[in-house]
């Protein structure tokens, strides 16, 4: 494979330990000993405890859950350094499963001490109002995470969702309070010190990431060109403001914000679908399929574009893989000819395959660059609802296409897909029924 | 598959959490049974009485 140091003329992420299992390994244990210290240091400060165990596993979580909800602001911020080993996608899916289980230890806090009391009279709102305040936090995490789960079922507009989300830091501020009041663990000085740190943290993050970023953390773009690809997708072009150039892998994504004076302003995640050699400019291939999407051929040359990337995992270039088979599906073609782009500016030789799922002939995206491919890169159409006179093949990517247009390759080529949901998660069966182990099958979600 | 690695992980992440709230939690009240006689100083946590 074609070192990216080697290729001169591709403008690739630096320090690339950031990329590797070490760090991500030490990513995962700082989380774990960030999330369990402060149980541990309750317990090295005061060792010994008369009341009964249920009573001391409730304080435990309430310390280890105020600690995970307070974390939960890390994984959520977007840094790259952490999302780099894993990838944003994966790091999400970390943060929801953390939020659940924050969720159920801060249940279990107060669950716990009052069954340990036997006083269910704390259930009530008649106690003091430092206890008041923790509940208030419970009540406040448990909406928000009912609604985190729940909201694509509720239908509820995804920029509402994401402002009530941000409620949650309320619940970290009660809790903190809360901690910091009544806490008999948190009597001890260095158990203060912890607090504040997490609590100051959080704070600051969620600074950093509603103040800073938009003022100052985001690559600043223009409009250069909106082209349209087909009857409902569109291409941007976006060019820098500056000199600087936006390094990444191909198949990497980022969030764009288009600044569009009396339009849909809001921020979005789209595939980078340009190639890291193409110097300065950068694109995005977009599908009208939704409120924001449906407005993008009202961008204009000129629109401002502000952009956070690079961001994700998807890519070829973090597998040692003698070939390649990529699988798309519509629009999730888009990071996929990021790196068809790139291989093929690189003059990669390895065999590449191409199979391209689309409904008709006119969904086809980026067809005629499409057919003008190197010799060793071979792309197979499918159509599952084409016009009678389609000369290609007819129906879904199946076990048996997949084996006709890739068969030579199957053996060692790593897989890369992306497309909608239900095409994935049937493919990924097909190719586990050919034989391809999950460590060769890569694959993207259009969804955080 | 990252994203089937990462489910792992969480599971990893739960237990560790899980046993540390556990084993810290019934260490804490072992340590008191066993020093029963010598410990008078012990604070008692009153949900009613916020201090
Ligand atoms: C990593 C990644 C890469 C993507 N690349 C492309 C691409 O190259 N081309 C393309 O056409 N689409 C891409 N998408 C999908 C694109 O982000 C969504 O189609 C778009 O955000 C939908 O917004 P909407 O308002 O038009 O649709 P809606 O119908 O309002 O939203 C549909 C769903 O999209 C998601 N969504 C909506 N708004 C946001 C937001 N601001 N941030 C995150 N998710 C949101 C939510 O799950 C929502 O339920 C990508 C998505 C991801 C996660």
């Amino acid at each position: 494979m074609e070192s990216p140091e080697s290729n001169r003329s591709a403008v690739l992420p630096r320090a690339r330990w950031q990329d590797g299992t070490t760090w991500g390994l030490s990513l995962i244990a700082g989380y774990l000993l960030l999330a369990t210290l402060p149980v541990v240091l309750a317990f090295a400060l005061r060792p010994s405890s008369q009341e009964p165990v249920l009573e001391e596993l409730g304080k435990a979580c309430g310390l280890m859950g105020f600690a995970l909800l307070t974390l939960q602001v890390v994984l959520a911020a977007r840094f790259r350094v952490i999302q780099r080993p894993f990838g944003l996608d994966v790091v999400m899916q970390f943060h929801k499963a953390m939020g659940i289980m924050a969720g159920i230890l801060l249940l279990c806090h107060p669950s716990f001490m009052v069954l340990a009391e036997g006083n269910f009279w704390l259930f009530s709102f008649e106690t003091p109002w430092q206890i008041n305040l923790g509940k208030i936090a419970v009540i406040i995490l448990m909406v928000s995470i009912v609604f985190a789960i729940a909201f694509r079922k509720l239908r509820v507009n995804y920029q509402i969702w994401r402002f009530l989300h941000k409620g949650i830091i309320a619940a970290v501020v009660l809790g903190f309070v809360h901690g910091m009041l009544i806490g008999p663990d948190l009597r001890p000085l260095g158990m203060r010190i912890y607090w504040w740190m997490l609590f100051v943290m959080a704070i600051s993050i969620v600074l950093y990431r509603n103040v800073f970023v938009p003022l100052w953390g985001r690559w600043r773009f223009r409009v250069a060109s909106v082209r349209s690809e087909t009857h409902n997708t569109f291409t941007l072009t976006l060019e820098p403001e500056d000199e600087r150039q936006v390094p990444y892998y191909p198949g990497q994504f980022m969030f764009l914000k288009l600044r569009r004076p009396g339009r849909a302003s809001e921020e979005h995640p789209f595939t980078i679908s340009s190639s890291p050699t193409q110097r300065g400019a950068i694109m995005a291939t977009i599908k009208q399929s939704g409120d924001f999407t449906n407005t993008i051929d009202q961008t204009i040359p000129g629109d401002m574009a502000l952009l956070e990337a690079p961001y994700g995992r998807f890519s070829f270039m973090h597998h040692n893989a003698p070939s390649l088979l990529f699988i798309a599906g519509g629009v999730g073609i888009t990071p996929i000819m990021s790196m068809v782009r790139y291989l093929r500016d690189i003059e990669d030789r390895r065999p590449i395959r191409l199979i391209y799922g689309n409904r008709t002939e006119r969904d086809i995206v980026f067809r005629k660059e499409l057919s003008g491919l190197p010799d060793n890169v071979s792309v197979t159409h499918v159509l599952s609802e084409p016009e009678e006179n389609w000369q290609g093949l007819r129906g879904y990517v199946t076990a048996d296409i997949i084996k006709e247009h890739a068969g030579p390759i199957l053996e060692n080529a790593h897989v890369y897909l992306c497309g909608p949901p239900t095409m994935m998660d049937k493919i990924i069966d097909e190719l586990r029924s050919l034989d391809v182990k999950d460590r060769r099958i890569h694959y993207e979600r259009f969804a955080i | 598959m990252r994203q089937k690695k990462a489910n792992w992980v969480i599971g990893l992440a739960v237990a560790v959490m899980v046993a540390v709230l556990i084993l810290f939690s019934i260490v804490r009240t072992q340590l008191s049974d066993d020093r029963t006689t010598e410990s008078h100083g012990q604070e008692h946590h009153d949900h009613s009485m916020p201090h």
